[in-house]
């Protein structure tokens, strides 16, 4: 179903995951798995999302619940390629910066005092 | 409600509303529909957006969204509703519906075609919009469907969804999407605070809150509306332009995130300034500290400043009150359960009168008249329970307006449609099976029977063609007219045609109707020219077929130049029929009796079965004839003097040999099992007083079988003779 790549970028960098599914309330709780796995490194992640067909709610959340845990074990969540759903709908909900999206003007930590 | 189940009322719900609309449209005279007509159509469209949006089918919002901003211009009256508009409506109407259609069978996808049409729909409707732009409505919403009088003015959302939502199968962003429908989103903020920690979050729940900043020329009911399907699952606060900076403090306070936090992001929205903010946190500090609020404290006092929610409250309620009056007048039941209902009273009929035979067996005086009561009773139940299936025929009426709008123009004639009596009521069964043939009549109608306007000039007719629908009850049956006032039939040219096709002897004298009648053979057709409608003699034949199949007749009148009418007969029902009894060795059969024509005792000579000996000499013609024993194996010795029940089937006629006569009787008809569905020869089942179960022939396919075997037996003749020569 999903491809899963999952590299190290240089040493001790983020993880570079890219996901090829939908993001929705049926692939969320395996979703869940793979990001929070994404992070055991401690060095935060960089995704690509550029291959996710359908994001709804559950997939918006858990890429706030990863961008939360990136932060909370000294790492960064970045995302650095969206299909344009994907795209279109965290513009629309104004998520670039909490969700570390590349060229967002705000950066992670106003958002969050 | 079930997603499901709300999805199906969303279905049901958005083809009524195309219907309406697609009578609005047709109901407009020539000078455009009135007022109340383009609300209604625009309010159509308007609803279908809305739900759409509800179920994310953003192909339906997208189309609708174009489609409602060309209306909001011709309600306003910025456009001129011409038959080019009405015609392009009617077409937006027509894909809506394959839309609709895509979504009830569950299909998600369109094909190529479609995708098509409905853009080539949305750009002739761009041409309507003129300096507005065609925008898509998740990218840039316009707010198309407030009042025009309403100016639009800046209010504040703020929305907590309860943990089940997702689960529930509610997205909240589809109701973000919909909001759309009725204003702009300025802003969205996201808050995250209730999401608890990684081990203990689990991703089917939700746990965002949503701040957001609308601009919007709707009221407050009609954005409460917005979260109607979440209502219980979810935290609303709608916060109005004339709120004052104290309900905000109080809205900061309400919300369980962090007073600080919260302030800033609804600064960040644009709902507050800062200084307001200041004054409300302000006032907020000058609070006893410690002092610590209850949410049911502050819920009382939101309630007694905020006017608009109780409003609100009380348009739902009545809405809710207007609804359960609509139910109270008419209940929409499963046509099954109905079919259920007719099944049993069809058996208390036949348990009924089983015990009079009984009471008059036994010459019992009381139990006779009390069976007597009693049959009387069960009839009145049995008459109710088949008007329970009677629809009116105005609906089936009304769908021809469009046929005859779309017809004619394709023909380039002026026609008018007038219906009447389409209160008269029939069998649900035989609306669904007669709308065919009498689209067929119409089209006929409209292609053969009205002449082009030139002619009507030349004939000094008015310019304008009508055509009549017409129905009414006439003893036990119902009659469907279909009447047109174009040049009739041509009594001097189908008898030409049909003597040169061999139809009928020259120089046979015909009745008018016996004339008429043979337009009804199959591959008839007098049209000089052969149109896209009709005039290739196919058709008229499938007309006559289907009507009898109903156990129907067409009459034809017809006065040359000035119109012809065909008239439709129909039984009122299916369910009960008058059934001629036979007996095949220890069973017993059904023939419907209207088809039976007479009995004649078969002739000894053929008596037994054998090749080419199943025909007899009826007064000069060939009778072929079928031998039940044989088609049903039934068992037992044959009797002695086998008769035979002719039917006539298609204009033609065909023996049956049974072994005994037993009379007519009421049948109520069921149908097969599953089991038995397949089964040919049969064609449903009813049960006999006496509780013993009869099945009714099926005589169309007996007919068929005949034909068959006919023509089998005349290629082996040939055969063989071809053998014999060489």
């Amino acid at each position: 179903m999903s491809r899963r790549k999952t590299s190290p970028d240089e040493a001790g960098d983020a993880t570079t995951v890219r996901i090829d599914q939908d993001m929705t309330i049926y692939t969320a709780a395996a979703m869940k798995e793979r990001l929070l796995t994404s992070l055991k490194n401690g060095s935060g992640v960089t995704l690509d999302l550029s291959g996710v067909p359908e994001i709804d709610t559950a997939g918006i959340q858990l890429l706030l619940l990863t961008a939360r845990e990136a932060e909370r074990t000294g790492g960064r969540m970045t995302i650095d390629a969206m299909s344009p759903m994907v795209g279109e709908t965290l513009r629309f909900l104004n998520l670039g910066a909490a969700l570390g999206i590349a060229g967002s003007a705000e950066s992670t930590t106003e958002v969050r005092p | 409600m079930n997603l499901d189940e709300a999805l199906d009322t969303f279905i049901i719900e958005a083809r009524e509303l195309l219907q309406a609309m697609e009578d609005a449209l047709l109901g407009a005279g020539r000078e455009g529909p009135d007022n109340d007509a383009v609300n209604a159509i625009f309010r159509a469209a308007h609803t279908i957006k809305g739900s759409a949006g509800l179920f994310g089918l953003d192909g339906i919002v997208a189309f609708t969204h174009v489609l409602e901003s060309v209306l909001d211009r011709a309600r306003g009256g910025d456009l001129a509703f011409d038959s080019d508009l009405i015609s392009l409506l009617l077409a937006c109407g027509d894909h809506l519906r394959i839309l609709v259609d895509r979504v009830s069978s569950g299909d998600a996808g369109t094909d190529e075609a479609e995708r098509q049409l409905g853009a080539e729909l949305v750009a002739k409707l761009g041409r309507y919009m003129g300096a507005t732009a065609v925008t898509h409505p998740a990218v840039r919403p316009e707010a198309a469907s407030a009042p025009k009088e309403a100016a639009e003015r800046p209010w504040h959302i703020s929305v907590r969804f309860g943990p089940n939502v997702l689960r529930n199968g509610m997205d909240p962003l589809s109701f973000l999407n919909y909001l759309q429908t009725i204003g702009r989103i300025m802003r969205v903020e996201i808050l995250t605070d209730g999401m608890p920690d990684v081990a203990t979050m689990d991703p089917e729940s939700c746990y965002l809150g949503f701040e957001l900043a609308l601009v919007t020329k709707a009221e407050r009911a009609q954005i409460e509306s917005v979260f109607e399907f979440v209502r219980d699952d979810c935290e609303l606060r709608v916060l109005s332009p004339e709120s004052t900076p104290a309900d905000y403090a109080d809205l900061i306070r309400a919300l369980p995130e962090d007073d600080l936090r919260l302030g800033e992001i609804l600064v960040r929205c644009g709902t507050l300034t800062q200084d307001v903010l200041a004054h409300a946190l302000g006032t907020q500090a000058m609070e006893p500290i410690g002092h610590a609020r209850t949410i049911g404290e502050i819920l009382v006092q939101e309630g007694a400043v905020d006017q608009g929610a109780v409003d609100a409250g009380l348009e739902r309620q009545r809405q809710t009150r207007d609804r359960k009056g609509q139910e109270s007048q008419t209940v929409r039941v499963d046509a099954q359960k109905l079919d259920l209902l007719i099944d049993l009273v069809g058996e208390l009929v036949i348990a009924g009168s089983a015990v009079g035979v009984i009471g008059q067996k036994h010459k019992m005086a009381a139990l006779t008249e009390a069976v007597s009561t009693l049959s009387r009773l069960v009839e009145g139940v049995r008459d109710r329970a088949l008007q329970l299936r009677m629809v009116q025929i105005g609906a089936t009426f009304n769908r021809f307006k469009r046929v005859v709008h779309d017809v004619s123009q394709e023909l380039g004639k002026d026609i008018e449609l007038v219906i009447s009596g389409e209160e008269t009521e029939l069998d649900k069964t035989v609306v669904e099976q007669i709308a065919d043939p009498l689209t067929h009549l119409v089209r006929n109608a409209i292609d053969h029977g009205i002449e082009s306007a030139d002619a009507r000039q030349a004939a000094g007719k008015p310019v304008r063609g009508t055509l009549r629908l017409n129905a009414f009850h006439d003893s036990g049956s119902i009659v469907i007219e279909v009447s047109d006032d174009g040049g009739g039939l041509r009594r001097d040219r189908i008898l030409a045609k049909a003597v040169e096709r061999g139809l009928v002897n020259p120089g046979a004298t015909l009745s008018d109707s016996e004339v008429y009648g043979l337009i009804f053979e199959p591959g008839f057709s007098t049209a000089a020219a052969v149109t896209n409608l009709s005039g290739r003699g196919v058709g008229m034949d499938v007309v006559k077929r289907n009507v009898t199949a109903l156990r129907g007749t067409i009459e034809i009148d017809s006065k040359e130049g000035q119109g012809s009418r065909f008239s439709v007969r129909l039984p009122l029902t299916l369910a009960i029929i008058d059934g001629f009894l036979v007996r095949l060795g220890n069973a017993t059969f059904v023939v419907p009796l209207d088809i039976v024509d007479e009995c004649v005792e078969l002739p000894p000579e053929n008596a037994v079965g054998g090749a080419g000996r199943d025909y007899v000499n009826l007064r000069g013609q060939v009778l072929p004839f079928v031998r039940l024993r044989e088609v049903f194996s039934a068992d037992g010795e044959p009797a002695k003097r086998q008769n035979i029940v002719v039917v006539k089937h298609a204009n033609r006629r065909l023996g049956l040999v049974v072994d005994e006569l037993l009379g007519e009787a009421q049948t109520v008809i069921k149908p097969l099992g599953r089991l038995f569905q397949g089964l040919s020869g049969i064609s449903g089942s009813t049960i006999l007083g006496d509780g013993r179960v009869a099945l009714i022939v099926d005589v169309p396919a007996l007919a068929q079988g005949v034909e068959v075997r006919e023509s089998g037996a005349l290629s082996t003749g040939r055969r063989a003779d071809m053998a014999t020569a060489a």
